[in-house]
């Protein structure tokens, strides 16, 4: 019995718990805003410039600044991620989840509310993000696309799981040096 | 406990001298930390989700992988041959074969177990409903495939010259060569000339994959057909140059 194996569990479990003890943070944020004026009728189109090399983007919606409905739809460079009109992805190239577009769609987004969150997930990393802001009832007043990916959480299970190994690594050390060898005779 | 199990006990001890497998498995397990500025969602993945997510999860480890071949068989096998160790290991009542296969296992096998194991909680934890389980065994046996020609290469070069060191830098100048010629056969790709992009992929098979996934553009996506082919036959090619290593040595090599 080694206390090698014990050293070998800890160390394995060590970057577990270390990864539990990490806090969540946003690595990049983005944010754009427009004015839907009193002669502005129209879609407002905001170019969200990063490119979220990233296979998911969590965009949030800050419309306290507005009074009547949007609808959003979001571009990759010229391709519809997510329109909230009716799920539609363009064939090839980058693009959002068909889950995720279908479970976003059809929704107004209503003035004077902060929308937390919209996960957006790719199917590959790559992509510029475009933002088009469709008036409803008379839209007025200013509205932000903040767009932004965080670090990644581990599951909560990683606390209690390294703790174990790294317990039985431990009880595994204690055992084998306090073991009496063998010696030869 | 037979001849061979007692030898491979010696070579293990001697390959994993406290405290390198310690270290090994620390770094192999720590490498997938960095996922943790990814910022990606895995709750589920496709399977191109799934070896990118692979790709970066376990790329570190598997270079930390590759180092612990180039250390134990130049340091091993090459300096047992290059110190005459080897002829006394062979008064052993063991065979050539039965002494290449312990060298093996214990500067190959053991090291490619520790990469398969050790930064496996980080990559579950990270991405704990994953599910796409074929996608990592996918990832495990391209990075076996491809680092078993260098292994076989390495073998063969540390028993024509007797000399760990020569080895080494054989192993090395597979590895950077084949993924210089990558980056190479990737441009030819890129024009519409894929020769020899599938020649070096021969060498460096992740390259098809990332290919295959369209992680490189939509011109340059493989089919599974061949990413599959061609990742046989680098397998093949390894272990063909693994077979040969044991010829030379059981007929060719003199200690």
């Amino acid at each position: 019995m080694s206390y090698r194996y014990g050293v070998l569990l800890v160390l394995v479990a060590l970057p577990l718990l270390l990864s539990s003890q990490l806090p969540v943070y946003s690595v990049y944020q983005v944010s754009v805003s427009g004015h839907f004026g009193s002669a502005n009728y129209g879609p407002i189109v905001l170019p969200i410039s990063a490119n979220f090399n990233r296979n998911s983007v969590q965009v949030s919606l800050n419309l306290t600044g507005l009074t009547g409905n949007v609808n959003l739809v979001l571009y990759n460079a010229s391709e519809v991620l997510y329109n909230a009109s009716g799920a539609k992805v363009q064939p090839g190239g980058p693009i959002i989840s068909k889950t995720k577009a279908e479970l976003y769609s059809n929704k107004t987004f209503i003035g004077g509310k902060y929308y937390q969150a919209i996960t957006l997930t790719k199917e590959d990393g790559a992509g510029n993000l475009t933002a088009v802001l469709y008036p409803i009832n008379g839209a007025k007043g200013v509205a932000s696309i903040i767009a932004s990916y965080y670090t990644l959480p581990p599951s909560p299970a990683a606390l209690p799981v390294s703790l174990t190994i790294i317990g039985i690594g431990i009880v595994w050390i204690a055992a084998s040096v306090l073991t009496p060898r063998r010696t030869k005779k | 406990m037979s001849t061979f199990s007692r030898f491979l006990k010696i070579t293990i001890q001697e390959d994993f001298r406290f405290p390198v497998a310690e270290i090994f498995a620390f770094l192999m397990a720590l490498a997938p930390l960095t996922l943790y500025v990814e910022g990606a969602n895995y709750a589920s993945l496709s399977d191109s989700q799934a070896f990118s997510y692979f790709s970066s999860a376990l790329g570190l480890s598997g270079f930390l992988f590759l180092i612990m071949i180039f250390k134990n068989i130049s340091f091993g096998l090459g300096s047992d041959l290059e110190k005459g160790v080897t002829n006394s290991f062979l008064t052993f009542p063991i065979s050539r074969g039965k002494y290449l296969t312990a060298k093996l296992i214990s500067g190959a096998l053991l090291p490619f177990l520790m990469f398969m194991v050790a930064p496996l909680p980080l990559v579950i934890a990270y991405a704990p409903n994953f599910g796409n389980y074929g996608a990592l065994l996918l990832y495990w046996a391209i990075t076996a495939s491809g680092y078993m020609v260098i292994i076989g290469l390495m073998n063969l070069v540390a028993m024509a010259t007797k000399k760990g060191a020569t080895s080494l830098i054989a192993g090395l100048g597979l590895y950077f060569a084949a993924e210089f010629a990558s980056g190479f056969a990737l441009f030819f790709a890129a024009r519409g000339n894929r020769t020899a992009f599938y020649a070096t992929s021969l060498l460096n098979p992740s390259e098809l994959w990332t290919s295959h996934y369209r992680m490189l553009g939509a011109s340059l996506t493989v089919s599974t057909g061949i990413a599959a082919s061609l990742t046989i036959a680098s397998a093949l090619l390894g272990i063909a140059l693994l077979l040969a290593s044991y010829a030379s040595f059981e007929k060719v090599v003199q200690l």
